[in-house]
C-alpha cells in the first residue's frame, strides 16, 4: 500500500520526528538519529558559548535530514520571529517550528501569539509549523494564516505524561487538511502508536528518547510504533464491543 | 571600549570588525550568526562593520534542541 507523507508538498520519509535536546552527547544524539530514521531534525538556536570550543552539532546531523529550527525561547510572536530569521542565515532552509511559550511551569504555547508569527513568518517564505494547544478555532486560524502543518500537544513539555488532550487532537485531525503532528508529552512508544492510530500524520518526540537508560534502541522503538500505529490506522481497527464475540468457530467442539 | 557581547558586558579594543572578533574567539565562522544592534549581518561584510562603544553583538549558533529554555 502506498501512503506518502508529504508537508507543504515536500515528500517526508518518516512520520517520526526527533528533537536534539537533552542527550548526554552529540555521538548519542547522531546514533539515535540514525536508528529513529527520522527525514525532519529540530535545533534550537542559542548563543555561542565564547569560553570554550563548541562543537558543530550539524555535524552529527545524517545529511539527508531536514534540519528545523525552533523558536524556543520566544515568548511572544516578535521574538519569535527574530529566531526564526537568525535561524534562515544559517543556511538550513526555511522549516521553522514556532515555539511561542511565556509560561514557564507548564510550558504551554501562546497560541494568539503563534498565529501572529505563523502569518508573518509565512509571507516571508518560511515552512511554518507551529506548536499549538490543540484548540480547533485557533487550528483553523494556523492554516489561514499559512502554517504547512499544525503541531498540538499531547501533553505538557517534558512530562512523558501521553496523549492527555486526545479527545482535542482527535477533532482536529477530523477537521484539519494540513498535517497534524502530535507534539511533546509522549512517553513511550505505545503513546505514539495510540496517536498514530487516531489519525495523527505524524509525531515528535524529544525527551523520552533523549532521557531514555538507552537512546538509540529507544529512538528505534519509537520509530517502529510510529509505523505500527499508522498501520493500524490504515488496517481500520474493529469495533470495540461490551460482550465477548468468539474468534473460534461456535460449532463442531470435540465434546 | 564596553560593549555587550552575547549578554555580558565585554572589553573591546577600539577598531575591532566583526571578523576580527569571530577570529579571536576562535569561532568557525561557518556555524554561526551575528547580529549588531538586533540587524543580521551578513558574513561577507564582518570585515567592514568595525564594532562601536556600546554595541549590542550576540553570535549565535545551533544546538541540540527540542523544546522550552531562552535563547537570546
Amino acid at each position: 500500500m502506498e501512503d506518502q507523507f508529504k508537508i507543504a508538498g515536500q515528500l517526508i520519509n518518516s512520520r517520526f520526528l526527533l528533537g536534539t535536546g537533552k542527550f548526554s552527547s552529540y555521538a548519542i544524539m547522531r546514533d539515535s538519529l540514525e536508528s529513529s530514521q527520522a527525514h525532519i531534525v529540530t535545533v534550537a538556536l542559542r548563543r555561542v558559548d565564547l569560553g570554550q570550543k563548541n562543537e558543530n552539532i550539524l555535524d552529527y546531523i545524517p545529511k539527508n535530514c531536514i534540519t528545523m529550527t525552533n523558536t524556543s525561547g520566544a515568548r511572544n510572536a516578535e521574538e519569535a520571529i527574530r529566531i526564526a530569521r537568525l535561524a534562515r542565515k544559517m543556511g538550513c532552509g526555511n522549516w521553522i517550528k514556532i515555539e511561542v511559550i511565556p509560561d514557564t511551569k507548564y510550558l504551554l504555547p501562546d497560541n494568539a501569539e503563534t498565529i501572529k508569527a505563523t502569518e508573518a513568518l509565512a509571507k516571508e517564505g518560511f515552512l511554518v509549523m507551529p506548536y499549538m494547544n490543540p484548540d480547533l478555532m485557533d487550528a483553523r486560524r494556523l492554516v489561514n494564516a499559512g502554517a504547512v502543518s499544525v503541531m498540538p500537544l499531547g501533553a505538557p513539555i517534558g512530562t512523558n505524561k501521553g496523549l492527555k488532550t486526545q479527545e482535542m487532537i482527535r477533532i482536529l485531525i477530523e477537521e484539519i487538511d494540513i498535517p497534524v503532528i502530535v507534539d511533546a508529552g509522549l512517553g513511550k512508544p505505545s503513546h505514539a502508536a495510540e496517536a498514530m492510530e487516531l489519525g495523527a500524520d505524524a509525531v515528535l518526540v524529544n525527551t523520552a528518547v533523549a532521557v531514555a537508560v538507552d537512546p538509540v534502541i529507544m529512538a528505534q522503538a519509537f520509530s517502529q510504533a510510529v509505523i505500527a500505529g499508522r498501520l493500524a490506522y490504515l488496517a481500520g481497527p474493529g469495533a470495540v464491543k461490551e460482550e465477548a464475540a468468539a474468534s473460534s468457530p461456535l460449532t463442531g467442539f470435540l465434546r | 571600549m564596553k560593549v555587550k557581547l552575547n549578554g555580558k558586558e565585554t572589553d573591546m579594543e577600539t577598531g575591532t570588525t566583526i571578523e576580527i572578533l569571530i577570529a579571536s574567539r576562535k569561532i568557525n565562522p561557518a556555524t554561526v550568526v551575528v547580529e549588531l544592534n538586533r540587524n543580521i549581518i551578513e558574513p561577507e561584510k564582518w570585515g567592514s562593520f568595525i564594532i562601536s562603544e556600546k554595541d549590542e553583538i550576540e553570535v549565535l549558533t545551533f544546538m541540540g534542541g527540542g523544546a522550552s529554555g531562552r535563547s537570546i
